[in-house]
This record gives structure tokens, sequence and C-alpha cells, in this order.
């Protein structure tokens, strides 16, 4: 049986500390982990603090570079996936469950 | 039916609404992320236990 | 991308981006319905009008509990179980 994934999708720059113990949780229990970020989401690709997060192993990040740009963040961090709202069509599609942030 | 309410913020009138009309017929938890103290290691076995999961 | 999934999406604070999320989420081929919760949209704000125009184009379903915006009317009572036959609920 295929390993089960969990979307999260995150379109507010808040709740950074529940978000960080879902995805560290989901990866214990042995998901895999997909998180989209999008709208006010996207300021968390420059939050030291959640690009910690990338470090956590199974977890694909990414987010949706109009956003970015709505928001005013021009420059790329390194493990993030730079995409459209195709990105988070497809992991709405995919997850077995999802949450949004 | 198991049905999963996960509130980040404090519900407003509609939120509590919807989940106490939920809450006739099914098996209905809720989860008050923003009263702190949740455990995530739970909350992601209720996310993939429970039949529907919303995110209030 | 395999079966079809019914996916909601729910209009509340954040509008303009609602229905934008709403318009994207159609390009995996998903049920994308829209259910505008409470509020009247402000169809007149450019914003909101924009994307507004995208999810009319891709005829998404719309419903609301606010008769004031002339979508399928639907209560309180009837979303609560309507939304239990979708597979995700984006409350947004």
């Amino acid at each position: 049986m295929a390993t089960e994934m969990l979307g999260i999708m995150v379109t507010k720059y808040e709740n950074l500390d529940h978000i960080a113990g879902v995805v560290k949780a989901a990866r214990a229990a042995g998901k895999a982990v997909t998180l989209f970020m999008t709208d006010e989401g996207v300021r968390f690709t420059r939050d030291p603090k959640f690009i910690e997060l990338l470090k956590v192993d199974g977890v694909e990040f990414s987010c949706c570079d109009h956003s970015c740009e709505r928001v005013g963040i021009h420059d790329k961090t390194a493990g993030i996936s730079y995409g459209s709202q195709y990105t988070n069509a497809g992991m709405l599609h995919d997850s077995a469950r999802v949450l949004v942030f | 039916m198991k049905i999963l309410h996960i509130l980040k913020k404090a519900p407003d009138a509609s939120t509590k609404k919807i989940i106490a009309l939920q809450s006739s017929g099914n098996e209905v938890k809720t989860i008050e992320l923003y009263k702190g103290g949740a455990s995530y290691d739970k909350l992601v076995a209720d996310v993939f236990s429970f039949d529907k999961v919303f995110c209030w | 991308m395999g079966d079809t999934k019914k996916i909601a999406v729910i209009v509340r604070d954040r509008p303009a981006e609602a229905l934008r999320v709403a318009g994207g989420l159609t390009l995996a081929d998903d049920t994308i319905e829209v259910f505008v919760l409470d509020k009247k949209l402000d169809k007149s704000n450019a914003e909101i009008a924009a994307p507004l125009e995208l999810v009319t184009e891709l005829e998404l379903k719309m419903y609301s509990n606010n008769p004031e915006n002339g979508y399928t009317a639907i209560t309180l009572e009837e979303m609560a179980k309507k939304l239990l036959e979708y597979d995700v609920v984006v409350p947004y």
C-alpha cells in the first residue's frame, strides 16, 4: 500500500508552532507530507524559524509565485519549489487528508 | 460518520452552528488548537482515522 | 491524477484569494464548488471581481446562505450537511 500523504495548505502567516508540530508528527507517523504556501502564507518562505522546518526529511515544500509577487517577496529560498496554483490543485488531489492553516 | 473539527481560533457563530448541526447523528470531535497544549501525534492520528476533517 | 475529488471552498473573510484559489483548484480536474458564508460579496471591488469572473467562466457551482449574493440559496443547516459530501473542504 502506498504511503498516505498529508497535504498542508498554508494561507496565513500564522500558526508556525502548529504547522511545525503537525509536520513533524506526520513524518514520525510515517506519512508523506506536502506543504503549499499561498496568500500571506508565502511570508514563511523568508522566516528563519520556518526555514528550519525545511530540514525535516520527507517533506515537499512549495509556494505560489504569484502570491510572492503580491506580497513583495522576490528572493527565493533553496528547498522550496516556486510554482502556481496548479501545484496546490495537485496536492489537494493527491493527499489522503488536507489541513488548512 | 466521524468528523474532526480543528479550530485554529475561537469559532465564530456560523462555525459553532455548523459543528453543532453536524453533531447530530455523527461522531464529532473538536480540537481547540488556539487553547494550546495539543498533542500533534494524536492530532495526526485523528486526521487519518476520521472520515472528514475541517480546519477553521 | 486518478479519480476525481469533490472539493468545497468556503469563502469567508478573504473573498478575493478564496475565489482565486477555487479557480486554481480546477487545474487538477477535480469538482470544485464554492460556498459564500454569511457575507455579501462586494462585486464592485476589482480585486474580487476578477477572480469572481474566473469562477463564473469556469461555471463553478456557487452556494450562499446570504440571499443578497444571488447564488444557489442554502441555509446554514443545509450547508452543514452538504459539506459532508466533499472529500476536502477549504475554509478560506
